[in-house]
């Protein structure tokens, strides 16, 4: 306990140090994409870690809330001439409620049931997306501008650095939530709902919770997307994406804080690098996740972690004899 | 009266498991249910604390009606149990199980924790140290920090009744809480819950241990079928034919 507890007050101001570093090394407009995209995945990772991995509820709709946060800025910047800001807090709220709405169906259903509900719910948003005059119907809705940064648009590293923020943000979110009542009330009724209403947690309420604040996560994630690449369409907000979610989120490591970071970055990065490859790279993609799951079934933070623990053991087994070879 | 149910029925299909059985308890009282399996105990424990809602009857507790209420506002009123067959939160620590406990009298809510106000921290505090002395009070504070589902099984048991017990409740009803401990745990057990009743509150127990039950309670219900068969201070019952019968005969 001690030890990461120790180990935490240093790899977490490094980690952010060297996050706050990269953009300035990245020099051209592809990677800072990667770097933004890495960002916003890690924000909607985060969200979907406090669901699935601290309430142990499955979501196949996230991608519909990315996509409200996207079409809201999107639609508000373009159309409406709205700040960016702006969007971004009609986004949390308009997530809020929808997540709220989605949440409730889980009070009723779990298992299965909820993963249709839910992959239910990510279609239909889809399909309004895809048939809807206001939203740009399939074609989707191009030249979005980019927030104003004291009278002119932002750049890609001012960019980085507003996405940056948000992670941030998002992460800090996070961690006061799992550190307080609010989220032990979530893994208690992760662990036993039974038991988690016996001792007086009302668990449908934090079903609710949890659903709404993920979504908003998504939401934030997707107003961040939309100004950012600057032209959006419905294929980006299928349930294919929803997937991909959930996929990053296990892959980092389910109820593990930093778990959404390395999934999130190695995601990013692996789609990037495995683009080549064409029609395989979703396979190859599928082949490597499966590979990493079974020899890290904690997810690679939990790997990771293990990893450390092992190092560290190794060196104060060779401390230890030192040690009594001096009483 | 602390806790008086009237004429509670359970029925699952066509089996009547509780069978219009009336019961009360004082406050500050020791009070054990007996009968053998399949009689209705666990059931019964159910329908007042709302896991299961009672096909008929009323319950009142502390001069409320709670018939219809969820387990979760029962805890808030007061009323905290275990389980049966053990019910703890596995991935999390054994300090942290015990401060769920305190859910109910933590006053934050998500928005002031991610403000991080002042009183949330004090608040935070406060229920680390109510868990950390409950769970020295159960004898358990030297595993605090272990996964409770690493713990062996007469200790989980203690550590369900300090999670039920950290919120300070006027009834704590125990499911079984011997079951699978040796004689010295049991020994502690009923010095555990000794202290319980000390601290002023109610104790109700299922138990099968005999030594366990005719050592501390006050009071016992024999349960047969679903029905009330005999209530009595611990001689009379041990003295009841009819329970001898049912029940205490077999073990013997
Ligand atoms: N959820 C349930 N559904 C159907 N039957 C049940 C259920 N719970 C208990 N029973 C039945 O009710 C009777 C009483 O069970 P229980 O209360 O567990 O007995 P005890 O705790 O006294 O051993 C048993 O016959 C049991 O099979
Ligand atoms: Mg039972």
């Amino acid at each position: 306990m001690k030890n990461t507890n120790n180990s935490a007050k240093v790899l977490v101001p490094l980690t952010a140090g060297l996050a706050l570093m990269v953009p300035l090394f990245l020099g051209n407009n592809y990677y800072y994409d990667i770097f933004i995209m890495a960002g916003i995945y890690t924000i909607i990772g985060s969200g979907m870690n406090l669901l699935l991995g601290f309430t142990g509820q499955l979501s196949m709709g996230h991608a519909a809330f990315y996509g409200f946060g996207a079409y809201i800025t999107a639609i508000g910047m373009k159309s409406y001439g709205l700040p960016f800001w702006l969007c971004v807090i009609l986004a949390v709220g308009f997530c809020f409620a929808m997540g709220m709405l989605l949440g409730s169906t889980s009070c009723k259903l779990s298992g299965i049931f909820l993963v249709v509900v839910t992959t239910g719910f990510n279609t239909v948003v889809n399909l309004i997306m895809v048939n809807w005059e206001f939203t740009g119907r399939s074609f989707g809705i191009p030249g979005i501008p980019k927030p104003d940064w004291f009278g002119s648009p932002m750049n890609k590293l001012q960019y980085c650095y507003l996405v940056l923020a948000f992670v941030f943000l998002a992460l800090f979110v996070s961690y006061r939530v799992v550190h307080s009542k609010t989220g032990r009330a979530f893994q208690a009724m992760r662990d036993n709902a039974i038991a988690a209403r016996s001792v007086g947690v009302n668990v449908n309420k934090y079903k609710l919770l949890v659903f709404a604040v993920s979504a908003v996560y998504a939401g934030v994630a997707g107003a961040l997307y939309a100004s950012n690449i600057g032209y959006i369409s419905p294929t980006s907000f299928t349930s294919n994406v929803s997937v991909t979610i959930i996929t990053m989120t296990v892959l980092g490591g389910l109820g593990d804080l930093c778990g959404c970071i390395v999934g999130a970055v190695v995601v990013g990065v692996l789609m990037e690098a495995l683009r080549e490859f064409g029609d395989y790279q979703l396979t190859l993609y599928g082949v490597l996740i499966v590979v990493i799951l079974i020899f890290m079934p904690k997810g690679l933070m939990g790997g990771l972690r293990s990893l450390y623990r092992r190092l560290c053991s190794l060196v104060s087994r060779r401390r230890t004899p030192a040690k009594q070879e001096e009483v | 009266m602390l806790l008086t149910a009237e004429k509670i029925t359970m029925k699952f299909g066509g089996l009547v498991a509780v069978d219009n059985v009336d019961f009360a308890i004082d406050s500050g009282e020791i009070r054990a249910i007996i009968g053998p399996n399949g009689a209705g105990k666990s059931t019964f424990f159910n329908a007042i604390s709302g896991q299961n809602y009672p096909t008929s009857g009323r319950i009142l507790f502390d001069g409320r009606d709670i018939t219809k209420l969820p387990s979760h506002r029962i805890a808030k009123l007061g009323m905290t149990r275990t389980f049966q067959n053990i019910l703890l939160f596995d991935d999390m620590t054994v300090l942290e199980n015990v401060m769920v406990g305190d859910h109910i009298n933590i006053k934050t809510n998500m928005l002031t924790e991610i403000l991080c106000l002042p009183h949330v921290f004090r608040e935070e505090r406060r229920c680390v140290e109510k868990a950390e002395e409950m769970l020295d009070f159960v004898g358990l504070l030297p595993y605090k920090d272990q996964r409770s589902a690493s713990l062996p099984y007469g200790k989980k048991r203690l550590l369900e009744i300090a999670r039920a017990m950290v919120s300070g409740p006027k009834l704590l009803l125990l499911d079984e809480p011997a079951a699978g401990m040796n004689a010295a745990e049991s020994a502690e057990l009923v010095d555990t819950i000794r202290r319980i009743s000390q601290r002023g509150v109610a104790v109700l127990i299922v138990e099968h241990n005999m030594k366990v039950i005719m050592n501390i309670s006050h009071r016992i219900t024999v349960l047969e079928q679903g029905k009330v068969i005999a209530e009595g201070e611990p001689a009379e019952i041990q003295a009841n034919e009819r329970v001898i019968q049912a029940y205490l005969g077999k073990e013997a």
